[in-house]
């Protein structure tokens, strides 16, 4: 018979990198040339600039 | 620019820092071990927590000038290979973590622990935890993975 896969834990396949310090995250990105961008917002709601 | 010599991982490293560069900057930035993460540059979430001469370390508030001869191990010179270390394996077994940002910082942290005690209770893992921030899943899972990641270390000895 074949195995009951209803509420059987499933082990994660993603956490051996995540474990290990392999995983990818956004800032994690060094390309060559890279460049940062950071949003600055207006503290006006309605100004001319 | 000052050099800075040390032992990252068994591996000696050299490298020309600015003196205000960090421990962490120098590890993800310059040496490419990015398994330690910057989660919040204000020294309160632990994701960047390694071990420095066996102790477990903010690496955002450390100076890398500061770790001139030192001996640093990071998430990624924890396990043997492939074959997890007990800690990492037990935070698998008991799902202690979700997204895994937090993960590396919390292992580093549980390690350093179990070497301090061989057998903590719920309370000293809650308390040890103060510096390390999850925010997916709660910390049951992971207390639960500490407690048995430290008696598997206590047994492997």
């Amino acid at each position: 018979m074949a195995a009951v896969a209803i509420g059987a834990p499933v082990r994660r396949k993603e956490d051996f990198r995540f474990l290990t310090g392999k995983g990818h995250y956004v800032d994690d990105l060094n390309r060559p040339g890279q460049i940062h961008a950071y949003i600055l917002r207006s503290p006006h709601p309605h100004a001319a600039a | 620019m000052p050099s800075v010599t040390l032992t990252v991982n068994g591996k000696k490293a050299t490298a020309e820092v600015e003196n205000r560069t960090l421990l962490v900057q120098l590890l993800r930035e310059q040496l490419g071990l990015t398994g330690t993460h910057v989660g919040c540059d204000t020294s309160q979430c632990g994701a960047c927590v390694v071990h420095v001469d066996g102790n477990s370390v903010k690496s955002c508030t450390l100076l890398a000038v500061q770790a001139e001869g030192a001996n640093v191990l990071t998430i990624e010179g924890l396990a043997n290979g492939s074959e997890l270390h007990p800690m990492q394996a037990a935070f698998r077994e008991h799902h202690g973590l979700q997204c895994g940002f937090c993960t590396p910082g919390m292992v580093m942290s549980a390690v350093d622990l179990a070497h301090k005690n061989k057998n903590p209770t719920e309370h000293d893992i809650r308390e040890w935890l103060e510096g390390n921030i999850c925010r997916c899943t709660g910390y049951h899972n992971i207390v639960k993975a500490i407690k048995a990641g430290a008696e598997a270390m206590a047994g492997a000895r």
